[in-house]
């Protein structure tokens, strides 16, 4: 073998080197490393998942405990006007009379008072006005003084405080 | 020779076998050389076959098959076929004939080694029994004391019968006939390395890479370029699961945000909605003991319920009757006080209790 073939062997075979360096290190490691870091990304986000999985669960649990009050919530959200109210009473009684007395905003919630004056035949109306009020979840208080007064009719006063949002 | 090398099918048979490409040379500048003949040529290049003969082959000629057909990596001669038909049976009393369409070639064998050989191109006035017969005598000329006995023909073309006739009558040598296929003779001989160690390989001028090597560098660049194709499919699979992760984990972050939202609704009515509950319910359970106490025989006219106190209003047919019902009240009020007016024969009486013993709701 010549030195001219010698040097043309050396030169290929360092250009086979440079080749083979050249798509490991540019392509293949590359790739690899990429590989690696989007395993270990995906792991860090199955973590974060699995965290978000169970605080959704807690979540949902607290809420299914709650779920009574939803029935309170759709008032609270939507309002009970008095209109409503009226429109209410007026199966338990006759002459039915709704008077606001005023208006508060708390920090979370407004609050609205009303005289109510109405004719009922018999104290068992009130009973079931109560009853339907308690039934149905309606974010309604009765207040003190609650006068029954018997003329032809029995004669009924109380107050009424009624929450929404 | 004026045309082109891979023009001339009939002097240049090109054959490729092994990934090894061999060329089958019937040029007239080319003849054996017995061992121990000292003759050196400066214009031919001669090979040596088995260490018994060589072949010499015009080195022109070689220049230009190097030129023209540089891939070229082994020439066979036709006194190598002959040879190689040769160490088949060994007969050293025969002619050797190659039969070719354009080429007749002729060997005789003696120890092994081809010690007398022709190479002759057909031109129109040739004849095969006259041609025998010459060689034969140029034969005898050339080597006193050996007889040849027979004449082995091997053709590659399709040889006429009466020819053999003739050649029999002109030489009184028994002839023996054979066709091959000259191809496929020839792929033989490309194809083994134990014929090709007779045939004339070409050292190039250039720097000339193994088969393997080149094979092996193009399995470990497809190795290489597999594996990354391999790692880029693997990553695009990656990715496409974080994406999948990262849209649960924002619907999941999306759900969380609501639920927290209603469940802070939720939690901030808890307490009102207690409160109207138990108050509302103290309110109706008092309303109606209260009521519930009350004697037939009292019409009540009317009934005030506070927070801590209660009033009543209405009639009773005695003050003894009235005191059944004060006496139930003494339970519920610590404080009691009532005043009686007689009217109509009944007593008209105004109840006033206060400082409520049990919570009767706000």
């Amino acid at each position: 073998m010549g030195a001219k073939n010698r040097i043309i062997y050396l030169l290929y075979t360092l250009l086979f080197i440079s080749l083979f360096y050249a798509v490991v290190a540019f392509l293949i490691i590359p790739d690899m490393k990429r590989a690696g870091d989007l395993k270990e990304n995906i792991s860090q986000l199955e973590s974060k998942l699995k965290i978000l999985k169970e605080k959704n669960n807690d979540l949902q649990n607290s809420f299914m405990e709650l779920t009574w009050y939803k029935g309170y919530l759709k008032y609270f959200e939507n309002g009970f006007s008095k209109k409503d109210l009226e429109n209410l009473l007026i199966i338990y009684g006759n002459d039915v009379t709704v008077k606001k007395v005023n208006e508060n905003v708390e920090k979370n919630y407004k609050t609205a008072k009303y005289l109510v004056s109405m004719k009922i035949e018999t104290p068992k109306n009130f009973y079931s006005f109560l009853n339907y009020v308690e039934e149905n979840r309606i974010p309604i208080k009765i207040e003190y003084p609650i006068v029954f007064e018997k003329k032809d009719l029995i004669e009924l006063r109380f107050n009424i405080t009624i929450f929404s949002f | 020779m004026d045309t082109s090398l891979i023009d001339d099918k009939e002097t240049y048979i090109s054959v490729k076998a092994n990934f090894k490409s061999c060329l089958f040379v019937n040029t007239l500048l080319q003849y054996t050389v017995c061992k121990e003949k000292e003759e050196i040529r400066d214009d031919y290049a001669y090979f040596e076959i088995e260490d018994r003969f060589k072949i010499a082959i015009s080195k022109e000629e070689l220049e230009k098959i190097k030129k023209e057909i540089p891939n070229v990596e082994y020439i066979i001669s036709p006194f190598l076929l002959l040879y190689n038909l040769f160490l088949k049976d060994k007969n050293e009393k025969a002619l050797w004939i190659l039969n070719q369409k354009s080429f007749v070639t002729v060997s005789v064998f003696k120890e092994g080694s081809a010690f007398f050989s022709r190479q002759i191109k057909k031109d129109e006035e040739f004849r095969y029994d006259e041609f025998v017969k010459e060689i034969i005598k140029e034969f005898y000329k050339s080597e006193c004391c050996y007889f040849l006995e027979e004449i082995l023909i091997f053709d590659a073309e399709d040889f006429d019968e009466d020819e053999l006739k003739k050649i029999y009558e002109k030489t009184l040598l028994e002839t023996k006939y054979k066709k091959i296929d000259l191809k496929s003779e020839l792929e033989k001989l490309c194809k083994e390395d134990k014929f090709l160690k007779y045939a004339v390989k070409i050292e190039k001028d250039g720097v000339s890479i193994p088969n393997w090597i080149k094979i092996s560098i193009v399995f470990i660049f497809l190795f290489l370029g597999g594996l990354d194709i391999y790692f880029r499919y693997k990553n695009s699979l990656l990715q496409s699961q974080i994406v999948e992760i990262q849209n649960e984990k924002i619907s999941l972050q999306k759900n969380i945000e609501e639920l927290t939202k209603k469940i802070a609704l939720l939690k901030s009515i808890v307490p009102i909605v207690q409160d109207i509950k138990s108050s509302n319910s103290l309110i109706k359970s008092n309303i109606k003991n209260i009521f519930e106490l009350v004697p037939d025989k009292i019409v009540l006219k009317r009934a005030e319920f506070n927070k801590k106190s209660l009033v009543l209003e209405g009639f009773t047919p005695s003050k003894r009757e009235y005191f059944k019902l004060e006496k139930s009240l003494k339970s519920f009020y610590q404080i009691r006080d009532v005043k009686f007016e007689k009217k109509s024969g009944k007593y008209l009486f105004l109840s006033i209790n206060k400082e409520a013993k049990v919570n009767n709701g706000r």
